[in-house]
């Protein structure tokens, strides 16, 4: 393994780093990331545990700094808060011609990080094995692919809209007669960082039998594997379509004046407390109205009668007032009411990061707590081609006439 | 590619006993509902010794029936099981202490003297009620990583709010930006998140000799996952609305109704290549130089939808892929039981289990061709490896063994005792944080 390469702040670095608090968890672990918007999330958890992870851009630049939100002269936000903690350079890994190059930049990394593609081809991947012809021996290679990199559909072009149509979970969701619905933002694609992270780590602790071996890693996979979709249709052989998902009342979604509130009211003592918490009022006073199937029956009027005694409350009083009696309820949230809520605030959630030329931007930390940190940040996302002069030529001894030719030739 | 290497898909998963990369290590997990189960399981399919600690007075709360419609499946010593509980409990280990008994604390502290890692999903104070927290627990095994999977994290205000996956779901504007309530999504990424910081954990526990608490809350996780749709708001923008089935970047997106009853293809062309060609398809091209306005999308989902409505959901999102569109059918549970692409790489296998008999669950996903995560066993009965675990864990002797049994710490799946039944009326659908909390 090669040590973390810190770059040290110099008297020409905009931005000194903070010095790190402890050795990080990954700090022995080094990363060549040639991947596009499917691997940032993966290699911004390896960034953020420590691992020193080389970002490698197509010349013209990643998918996700044409990715809104923009501030100032069009830096994108995304590509800030994907790519925050670690060095860039420019390379295009689809020509034949980067090879010498990309066995240089991957020579002594534990990890290489891909996302090949149709569209985005890498050279020198071997098309039925997944081997890199110019990754180090010992290097894991780790793919990440909306089909795996093999199979009768390995070749589609998806999205994270696509991914989720495919997965089984998008047909449940939405209203009943409407269209089914798409999971907002790349959530569907991010779901695979998690997932690389541990077959990476999971590979590396096995010591040498874990090294130089391929990760085929596949967003479909992963996505039909939950919500029991498989194992509900090998059972009961049902399909479940999008369905009135308020249930029996008062489960669902309610209008305070303040805002919605979510009341999950499944038992016999959650009714009890849900009664409770409105002060015993007259509607809901019939004993039999503590069995789910009863409350089912009679929905409509007990949907006027709940909208009527909630409509005038504050949901932040509900839900203390409810959690107290011991009914699980909680804020229906916009993204402005979650990201100014006092728990968010406490757990000191949302962080402030440096950009190299923004002002600060706020951007969500490190995704638990822990009574030591495993992450940390060092440095913000890079500039397009920010590190190419200190990798190319301080660091693989390349001359400043390489880089302009291969400028021209488009190489980088 | 070596011959050891294995060849990348299309193959059996091999069986237990193929280099599994995390064997030796040593994971005792309290994790019930999906989060936890899913992190036991998938540790486990990776090779971790994973021991899930049950008892006959409180199973996994997976481990019983949704709806009476559902038949009932006992395992012998009289434990219901279901086959939601076979899927997300495969490949641990079972060990049955009833942690309200007179002396279980200290067959806990011995446990966690020999572990690696120790997870936990209950309801805030539980571990505390038991004086076996994380200072304890540090203090007996300085080397042990304990992580806590919760709604709402273990600090702050809301630490001690009842939580199900709807909630945490509401609570961190997905819902609203949804228009739809998901009992579980954030449930299954937290549950893949806290391995990921487990591992982590243990590298530097490798390095320092000292173990790490992870408090993951599930809105934790949820944040990171929404980040791309935070941050305008967070940066002085405005709260954003409810994007509906439009992807914020691309030229064209949608749903659209095919030929057939309930059937849908989601279409997306991301740039101005992917434009171009869907009008083409759609017979309906429109020259535009940049990201069209909402009204000449319009004009292009229209049209679009008008070609999709003859076509069943393959033929539109086959004829879209050729073209170089991205496409695919939204597919319900049958669809995905007979996918193509994962009954080719053989992502669906079949698990027998005495009780429940043989089902088909999603195969791991760690694809790996040396050291690939791999189903070791079907889901235990509760109480199954009780002798095993203590003999091997603990050097228990058959005696102690015997003793702890007929006080009622240690339990095993052929215990004679029956456990209290519960009021299946009173059973909640898919909680995340049991009303334990």
């Amino acid at each position: 393994m090669t040590s973390n390469e810190v770059v040290s702040a110099g008297p020409a670095d905009p931005l000194p780093l903070p010095p790190l608090p402890l050795p990080l968890p990954l700090s022995d672990v080094s990363v060549l990331d040639i991947g596009g918007p499917l691997s940032a999330y993966a290699s911004k958890l390896l960034a953020d545990f420590g691992a020193d992870v080389l970002k490698v851009e197509p010349p013209a630049g990643d998918e996700l700094r044409r990715s809104p939100p923009w501030r100032g002269d069009g830096e994108s936000l995304v590509f800030a808060y994907y790519h925050g903690n670690k060095r860039g350079i420019r390379l295009d890994v689809s020509m034949p011609a980067a090879e010498p190059l990309l066995a240089e930049l991957a020579a002594d990394r534990d990890i290489v990080l891909l996302t090949p593609s149709v569209q985005r081809p890498v050279t020198g991947l071997g098309a039925g094995d997944g081997r890199l012809s110019w990754a180090a021996a010992s290097a894991i290679v780790c793919c990440l692919t909306p089909f795996g990199l093999t199979g009768p559909l390995s070749e589609w072009r998806m999205t994270p809209l696509t991914s989720f149509a495919m997965s089984g979970l998008m047909y449940k969701m939405g209203a009943p007669g409407e269209p089914p619905a798409a999971l907002p933002g790349q959530q569907a694609w991010d779901e695979l960082g998690p997932h690389a992270v541990i077959a990476l780590l999971a590979a590396l602790r096995a010591g040498p039998e874990g090294r130089g071996q391929t990760l085929d890693l596949a967003v479909h996979d992963c996505l039909s594997a939950q919500d029991d979709i498989l194992n509900r249709y090998s059972v009961a052989v049902a399909i479940q379509g999008r369905e009135d998902l308020r249930g029996y009342p008062p489960t669902g979604p309610w209008d305070c004046r303040d805002g919605r509130i979510e009341f999950q009211v499944h038992t016999e003592r959650h009714w009890a407390g849900f009664v409770r918490m409105l002060d015993h009022p007259a509607q809901l006073a019939a004993p039999d109205l503590a069995q789910r199937l009863v409350r089912l029956e009679r929905a409509d009027a007990l949907r006027r009668d709940i909208a009527e005694l909630v409509a005038d409350r504050s949901r932040y009083e509900l839900v203390a007032k409810g959690q107290a009696a011991g009914v699980p309820c909680g804020l229906l949230n916009t993204v402005a009411q979650f990201t100014s809520d006092e728990q968010v605030l406490a757990r000191e959630l949302l962080v402030s990061r440096p950009h190299a030329t923004l002002p600060d931007v706020r951007m969500p930390g490190q995704p638990f707590a822990s009574s030591r940190p495993l992450t940390a940040f060092r440095r913000p996302a890079p500039r397009l081609g920010e590190h190419d002069d200190e990798v190319y030529r301080l660091q693989l001894g390349h001359t400043a006439d390489d880089l302009a030719r291969w400028r021209e030739e488009g190489l980088v | 590619m070596s011959d050891r290497d294995l060849p990348l898909a299309g193959h059996d998963l091999p069986l237990a006993g193929h280099g599994l990369p995390l064997a030796g290590l040593r994971v005792l997990s309290f994790g019930n509902f999906v989060a936890g189960n899913s992190f036991a399981t998938m540790l486990a399919e990776l090779g971790a010794d994973v021991v899930k600690l049950e008892s006959l007075q409180r199973p996994d709360p997976v481990r019983m029936r949704f709806s009476a419609e559902q038949k009932q499946v006992l395992e012998p010593s009289g434990v219901e099981t279901t086959v939601l509980f076979g899927g997300l409990g495969r490949s641990v280990r079972d060990l049955s202490v009833n942690m309200k008994a007179e002396g279980a604390r200290e067959i806990l502290l011995r446990l966690a003297a020999a572990a690696d890692v120790l997870f936990e999903n209950f309801g805030a104070g539980v571990l505390a009620g038991w004086g076996a927290d994380w200072p304890v627990l540090h203090a007996v095994n300085p080397r042990l990583v304990m992580v806590s999977v919760s709604g709402y994290g273990r600090t702050g205000p809301r630490a001690s709010h009842l939580a199900y996956g709807g909630n945490v779901c509401s609570f961190s504007g997905l819902t609203y930006l949804w228009g739809s309530s998901h009992g579980s999504i954030y449930d299954y990424i937290a549950g893949t998140h806290a391995a990921a910081a487990t591992l982590a954990a243990l590298a530097a526990r490798d390095r320092t000799g000292e173990g790490t608490y992870i408090d993951l809350g599930q809105t934790d996780v949820a944040a990171a996952m929404l980040a791309s749709l935070m941050l305008d708001q967070l940066n002085g923008g405005p709260d954003p609305l409810p994007p509906g089935n439009e992807v914020a970047d691309s030229w064209s997106s949608g749903v659209y109704r095919c030929a057939g009853p309930d059937r849908w293809v989601a279409i997306e062309a991301e740039d101005a290549r992917g434009w171009a060609a869907l009008g083409q398809l759609a017979d309906h091209p429109i020259d535009t130089p940049d990201l069209p306005d909402s009204s000449v999308r319009k004009e292009m989902s229209e049209a679009v939808a008008k070609w999709a409505a003859k076509l069943t959901p393959w033929q539109a999102a086959r004829m879209a892929q050729r073209a170089g569109v991205a496409a695919a059918p939204v597919q319900d549970a049958e669809d995905v039981w007979r996918d193509p692409q994962l009954r080719w790489r053989r992502s669906i296998v079949p698990v027998t289990h005495p009780d429940l008999g043989t089902f088909e669950y999603p195969a791991p996903v760690h694809r790996m061709t040396r050291t690939p995560a791999a189903v070791r066993r079907h889901a235990p009965r509760l109480g199954q490896d009780s002798r095993a675990v203590t003999s091997e864990w603990l050097g228990m002797s058959d005696a102690e063994f015997a003793d702890l049994v007929a006080a009622g710490i240690l339990g095993t799946d052929d215990s004679p005792e029956r456990p209290g039944r519960r009021d299946r009326r009173d059973r909640p659908g898919r909680p995340e944080q049991g009303p334990s909390a």
